[in-house]
């Protein structure tokens, strides 16, 4: 059974100017074990998705379709309810960890809060957890560095801090929001090995831009664009035979792979095109992708695709 | 077409400033006229102050710099100021590099004004122009910079560091914040505005794929020190540095999913 079962769900912003859809008719299961990445580009509603499962959208979002966790609906549990979930049962490691560390409070502080809030941790004990957790990212000499505020670490040193703040309640899923984003090169290699390591017997959904971090830590991979899943499955097929056209311009613009632009630009949140979202840019569309809006079709072993192509 | 001789930047502290800490240390390369040099290394290796040393934005505080066989450090303001067109930057971020304030248009016009290019009709003209150039719709030249995308906006640095039709840019990691469909656009763009104006390019980055990608000779930059330099292919054929080789290593390890299938 699935751990989170995502149906029909849709997210609107509304605004002055009117009411803009950001993610449409999102269809996403993830199973005990699982590690799925959910890549897509800037504006394609993935951050946005990662946030409507936490119900942390600002009051302006307009949230349609059901999310089953535990056999619940957290889009309709009370914000009572879903402090006991948050954290506990789904924790978060948030984007840009030099914004998502409180900058006056020290990280041994930080690490504790869910402890305190959802277990019977105190004193000591939870001075121990801490250190525990701290060990179990490699960070030396822990008891030092709890007493420390975020400023005085690295950007790799902070992601770690903040997948300790997550896994601080070894909850049930763990979403990742572009947990590379801006590290360099060695760091970045070296934050992945241990993401994989400590994500091993954990359930992971992870919201990235980046190919290279998908392939590295997931075992499934959904493809995002323009507020659509346009492709599922396993991450290894799916990378190494791409079949939506938008997939295989990613892969291929990507500089290893021969560096091989996808013309045009991604539609902009309520201008996507009447048929399929991607037709304007795509090399290998028909007439009727123009007209034809397709839908996420089984193709094959465990794979989903929304192209007319394979219908 | 630029050399750099014994290049070093440092801050003095302490007692009649006798600590000095090094952001560059004694760096000496060269770029030949038309080619691409990359140059490489992770935050706070020195890239950036590199390059800004090279087209005298940064002061060095040790060694020389020759461009086009003129002594760059020698030159006094206004003699460098006479020099400025010929040598642009693109920044990293364009939204702290483009006025929030201008027009792109206005924006893009600005070095014609400054430096009394063309009158206002041929003004607007040479900006279409240009426009064209780095594949951007004339409309957006009433846009400002918050409504356009990132890969609009770098387009629109790029417009406005061609504008004077300089010989040497530098492309200080240009694509860092843009996605990777994106970044192909741009680059792509860039090698073909290389082609046509004969540039000769200074392109930072720390991913060492995309250095592969767009540089002729690469240079490796640790902690201030040049480690390694070079022919790229060769460098990245076989690094000899243990720095450039854990650099590669970690790259490779990210794009792991690539290769098996050649």
């Amino acid at each position: 059974m699935s751990l989170l079962a995502i149906a029909d769900l849709s997210v609107q912003f509304e605004s002055r100017s009117g009411t803009v859809p950001v993610l449409d008719h999102i269809d996403f299961a993830i199973n005990t074990g699982e590690r799925v990445a959910l890549i897509g580009e800037s504006g394609c509603g993935k951050t946005v998705f990662g946030m409507s499962v936490m119900r942390l959208l600002p009051s302006n979002a307009r949230i349609t379709g059901s999310a089953l966790y535990a056999g619940r609906d957290i889009l309709r549990a009370s914000e009572r309810e879903m402090q006991q979930i948050r954290g506990k049962k789904i924790a978060m490691i948030s984007q840009n960890s030099a914004f998502a560390l409180n900058p006056v409070l020290t990280v041994g502080d930080q690490i504790a809060e869910s402890l305190t809030l959802h277990t019977s941790c105190r004193g000591e004990g939870l001075e121990r957890e801490v250190i525990r957790l701290l060990t179990s990212l490699g960070i030396e000499r822990p008891k030092e560095n709890m007493q420390k505020y975020p400023h005085e670490f690295s950007g790799g040193m902070r992601e770690r801090i903040l997948i300790a703040m997550a896994l601080a309640c070894n909850p049930d899923l763990v979403i990742a929001d572009e947990p590379t984003s801006g590290l360099d090169a060695l760091v970045k290699a070296q934050t992945l090995r241990l993401l994989k390591s400590v994500m091993q017997d954990r359930t992971l959904l992870l919201i990235t831009h980046d190919l290279g971090t998908a392939s590295a830590l997931a075992s499934h991979t959904a493809v995002l664009y323009a507020g659509e899943i346009v492709e599922y499955g396993p991450t290894h097929e799916l990378f190494r035979h791409p079949m939506h056209p938008y997939t295989q311009g990613l892969l291929a613009s990507s500089p290893s792979a021969g560096f091989h632009p996808i013309p045009g630009m991604s539609p902009a949140p309520g201008q996507v095109p009447h048929g399929c979202r991607f037709c304007p840019r795509c090399s290998s569309a028909m007439d009727r992708c123009n007209s034809t809006h397709p839908s996420l079709k089984k193709s094959g072993n465990n794979r989903q695709v929304r192209c007319l192509r394979y219908d | 077409m630029i050399e750099l001789t014994s290049v070093s930047k440092y801050y003095s502290s302490g007692f009649l400033c006798r600590k000095r800490a090094y952001v560059v240390n004694d760096v000496s390369l060269a770029i030949r006229k038309g080619e691409t040099l990359g140059l490489a290394g992770e935050s706070g290796s020195g890239k950036s102050t590199l390059a800004r040393m090279m087209i005298r934005l940064v002061e060095p505080s040790a060694g020389r710099i020759v461009f086009d066989g003129i002594d760059l450090l020698a030159l006094k303001k206004p003699a460098l100021r006479q020099l400025r067109p010929r040598m642009q930057i693109v920044f990293q971020d364009p939204d702290t590099s483009l006025d929030p304030r201008l027009t792109i248009g206005a924006s893009v016009a600005e070095p014609l004004v400054v430096w009394q290019k063309a009158g206002r009709h041929e003004r607007d003209d040479r900006v279409i122009e240009l426009f064209g150039m780095v594949g951007l719709q004339p409309e957006l030249a009433d846009r400002r910079p918050f409504e356009l995308s990132g890969g609009q906006k770098q387009r629109a640095a790029l417009a406005r560091a061609i504008a004077l039709e300089p010989e040497f840019l530098v492309l200080d990691e240009p694509t860092a914040a843009l996605d990777l469909s994106v970044q192909a656009q741009i680059l792509s763009l860039v090698q073909v505005l290389q082609k046509r104006m004969n540039l000769t390019l200074l392109f930072i980055s720390h991913d060492l794929q995309l250095i592969g990608r767009m540089s002729d000779s690469m240079a490796v930059l640790h902690e201030g020190r040049l480690v390694e330099s070079g022919k790229t292919d060769a460098i990245l054929r076989r690094p000899s540095d243990p720095y450039t080789i854990r650099l590669l290593e970690a790259a490779r390890e990210s794009e792991e999913w690539f290769g098996k299938d050649k």
